[in-house]
């Protein structure tokens, strides 16, 4: 380890219980690699596969015990899946892992210690970051938002007729509605904004869109593991979905999924 | 209404400015017939909202019961790909129509929270088909979890193309699939069975059948054989991974049973063979059922003759609704290790003597067939109480003989089932001559009717006095008695090791008296009859008392038989049934 031989390190990090981070990852890997920023403020691990979609994960600086980074704009392009792999081999919640990378072309180094002794040491090459998808996201040009609660959306989503491509969302100031057509028909899921699954909701202009169910499919494990979601479509009809994730002691960490709708002649 | 919302937002928002809400034609929101013809259409909400308005047929409103329906709909999914749904003014009707197989669950009005079938005409046929996965993704996550859903309302109308099914879920969330229905094929299949001819009778707890079944659960059939002291239910090693009851094996010269497993009757809640039977039939089916009866806590009644004749399972403990599966079953034809032959001597023999061998002296098939046909065993422990015989040609449907317990017992004969003068459930045939109708709690019917039970069969002593002593006495068991003993007198008094198990709180010298007789009864000979029975001695520790036995080869029960019969000295008679 770089601590070992003297070496300086670009960034190092440590983190009491790798279960939380593993799942975190967990939400956004669905392709190999990623992209890994590293600020002060904290990292932010992006994923996305080149047209359609697009996650963010961002981890606060206090989502570590121990963070530090001495430069600016680390951008780095890591086998995120492989990694995700790593972290998922411990078991049980006393063991804390250990980040460490000291510049470009040298590996990011990661170090993880259990309660009982075991230490597992992994090394991924990295390589330098490929350009980011900017979806170009708006906020203030934003006709839909909503506060909602994940607990049964979570299980909507899961639910969604699997025979069906699309996902039509209706969005409106007093109903949201999801509907596919499948095998079986028109399955359609409303949640009217007096549910006490929606907490707010704001609509300027009534809006439908759909959406590639295998896309939105991408983001169950988030639900499952997020708590609230901000739901918000952008003048274009791009999706973006916001998950917090509550770790106690005030410590969010955040999840958010851009994702781009379908036009109709795809169907 | 969200619906109502939706609807305004699209009647009032001609906002049609933004480029990226794609709307089809104006011409599509035009009169609903369209959206009938064109399933693949946009799904506008406008549309949608139109439709409802005009959905017609019948409506059925579940919220307390939705978990039956969904798990019903579970069952059905391992029976066939399609369902036939049917409604009428007595009800709502899933069924299965098959040539091997039939089922049908019926639901009536009372069932549901409400229901509204005024704009059915009855006197069409009202039957629509659902392909299984399309019901089966409607009650998706239904059946687990707990509270999520509150409840749901049905739409059918069997002349139109969809059915609609609204989903209450909590939080006011809710789901509507409108379903397409499938072509009716024009011809109709009528059941053809007939549950008054089956001559056998079992009625068993499910939770009981159902680890028993589950063992043999990768099987395609299995093989039950019964007899008056309960219920065997086997099954083979199979060749090339398909078993079947009647295909010989050309090496061993025999089929090699795997696992045969007992339900002795005193496990059994009735248990009436008037003519033992061995065949075979499907289990995916059967265990389905079996399964279904087991999540609701219920008890299956299975009617049956001889191979050939159809298999029925029932479930009828409810007031609501009520399920049938009829199967298929085959007979042996060839020879097999274990009962090869005997089963068609057996037949042979006991058709012809069905009413009332008596003047057995040591035998292990006693006669407790009553002499004639009305006489049939006395239980007051029913806990929809017997009928007298006047009451029988009365019911219509297959329940209940108590008035109006179950719903269906009004029902017109649209049904497609060929009704049955007498006879329908087993309870049916529960005659008292003069007893008046008791009102058995639920929770004790299980056990009042174990005890009538072992009247019914042949007294193997040992056995049957282990569970008496379990059983609470109960005050009408002496007058029961009595009933008994009116009816069943020459058969009884020619069998020296009858027992009244009523007696058994006190034990009285006739008691006494009748175990020394037992015991002297010829050692070897008790052992050779009684050896088959023996096995039942051997209690399982499991806590399930049903014995088990794997048998890898076949076993000397086939001389144990022939052996048997050479006690059965009484002249055949004819079998006054057929």
């Amino acid at each position: 380890m770089e601590l070992e031989t003297g070496q300086v390190t670009v960034m190092e990090m440590k983190k009491e219980n790798v279960k939380e981070l593993a799942q975190i990852l967990k939400t956004v890997v669905f392709k190999d690699f990623g992209m890994l920023y590293a600020f002060e403020t904290g990292l932010k691990i992006t994923v996305d596969d080149g047209a359609f979609q697009q996650a963010n994960a961002f981890l606060n600086s206090a989502f570590f015990s121990d963070y530090k980074v001495r430069e600016d704009r680390i951008a780095l392009k890591l086998p995120i899946k492989t990694i995700y792999e790593f972290l998922s081999i411990p078991e049980g919640n006393s063991n804390s892992v250990k980040f460490s990378y000291s510049g470009m072309f040298d590996p990011l180094k990661l170090l993880i210690e259990e309660s009982d002794g075991c230490v597992i040491r992994g090394k991924f090459n990295s390589s330098i970051a490929d350009q980011e998808l900017d979806f170009e996201f708006d906020d203030s040009a934003v006709p839909v938002t909503y506060l909602l609660k994940t607990q049964v959306l979570k299980e909507i989503f899961r639910d969604f007729d699997d025979t069906s491509r699309t996902v039509k969302m209706s969005l409106s100031s007093s109903v949201i509605c999801f509907s596919t057509v499948g095998e079986v028909g028109e399955t359609t899921v409303s949640i009217p904004s007096r549910s006490l699954q929606m907490e707010s909701a704001k609509c300027t202009e009534e809006v439908e869109h759909s959406y590639q169910l295998s896309l939105l499919h991408r983001m169950n494990p988030a639900f499952a593991l997020a708590s609230k979601l901000i739901l918000r479509v952008d003048e274009r009809g791009v999706l973006s979905c916001q998950f917090s994730i509550d770790h106690g002691d005030c410590r969010t960490s955040y999840i958010e999924f851009l994702t781009v709708p379908t036009t109709e002649t795809d169907e | 209404m969200s619906f109502a919302c939706s609807r305004d937002r699209f009647s009032c928002g001609k906002h049609e400015n933004h480029a990226r809400i794609r709307r089809r034609s104006i011409s599509q929101m035009q009169a609903t017939h369209d959206t009938y013809a064109d399933p693949s259409s946009s799904t506008s909400t406008l549309k949608k909202g139109v439709q409802h308005e005009d959905m017609k047929g019948a409506q059925f409103v579940v919220q307390s019961n939705l978990k039956i329906m969904s798990r019903c709909i579970a069952a059905l999914s391992k029976i066939s790909e399609d369902v036939l749904i049917e409604v009428s003014d007595t009800g709502l009707y899933f069924k299965i129509v098959n040539r091997s197989k039939f089922c049908v669950f019926r639901f009536a009005p009372e069932f549901f929270n409400s229901c509204d079938v005024s704009m059915i005409n009855n006197k069409n046929i009202n039957i629509c088909r659902l392909s299984m996965k399309s019901a089966q993704r409607i009650f998706k996550g239904v059946a687990v979890g707990e509270k999520t859903f509150v409840g749901c309302e049905f739409r059918i109308d069997p002349k139109g193309e969809k059915m609609m099914v609204k989903l209450q879920m909590n939080y006011d969330i809710d789901r509507t699939i409108h379903a397409k229905l499938r072509e009716m094929g024009s011809i109709l299949h009528k059941p053809t069975y007939d549950r008054a001819i089956c001559r056998n009778t079992t009625v068993v707890f499910a939770s009981t059948l159902l680890p028993i079944l589950a063992q043999m659960k990768t099987d395609l059939e299995v093989t039950m054989k019964v007899n008056e002291e309960g219920l065997t239910i086997r099954n083979y090693h199979s060749m090339d991974g398909v078993s079947m009851f009647n295909m010989a094996d050309q090496r061993g010269g025999g089929k090699k049973v795997k696992t045969e497993t007992t339900i002795t009757i005193d496990k059994l809640t009735r248990h009436k063979v008037r003519i033992p039977a061995e065949f075979s039939f499907s289990l995916r089916e059967f265990m389905s059922i079996v399964t279904f009866a087991d999540q609701l806590g219920s008890e299956v009644c299975l009617y049956y003759d001889l191979p050939g004749r159809p298999l029925i399972l029932s479930i009828e403990a409810h007031p609501n609704f009520d399920i049938e599966l009829a199967l298929a079953t085959m007979g042996n034809d060839d020879e097999i290790d274990l009962d090869g032959g005997i089963v068609k001597e057996t037949m042979i023999h006991h058709e012809t003597t069905i009413n009332g061998q008596s003047s057995e002296t040591i035998s292990a098939k006693k006669s407790r067939k009553t002499s004639n046909v009305d006489d049939f065993d006395i239980t007051s422990s029913s806990k929809r109480g017997p009928v007298p015989n006047s009451e029988l040609h009365q019911s219509q449907s297959q329940s209940l003989s108590q008035p109006s317990k179950n719903k269906f017992i009004a029902a017109t004969v649209h049904e497609k089932t060929t009704q049955p003068v007498t006879d329908h459930s087993w309870r049916d045939h529960e005659i008292i001559d003069g007893e008046q109708q008791r009102e058995a709690t639920p929770e004790t019917q299980p056990e009042v009717e174990m005890i009538v039970a072992p009247m019914e069969t042949d007294p193997d002593i040992m056995e049957v006095e282990e569970p008496i002593q379990r059983r609470t006495p109960a005050e009408k068991e002496f007058s029961m008695h009595q009933a008994m003993q009116d009816i069943n007198i020459s058969p009884r008094n020619n069998s020296p090791q009858y027992i009244e198990p009523e007696e058994f709180p006190n034990p009285t010298p006739q008691e006494n008296e009748r175990e020394a007789t037992v015991a002297d009864i010829p050692e070897e000979d008790q052992n050779g009859i009684f050896k088959v029975p023996e096995v039942k001695r051997m209690r399982v520790n499991d806590g399930r008392s049903v014995s088990t036995r794997r048998i890898l080869m076949g076993t000397e029960k086939k001389q144990l038989m022939r052996m048997s019969q050479q006690f059965n000295g009484t002249p055949l008679m004819q079998d006054s049934q057929i």
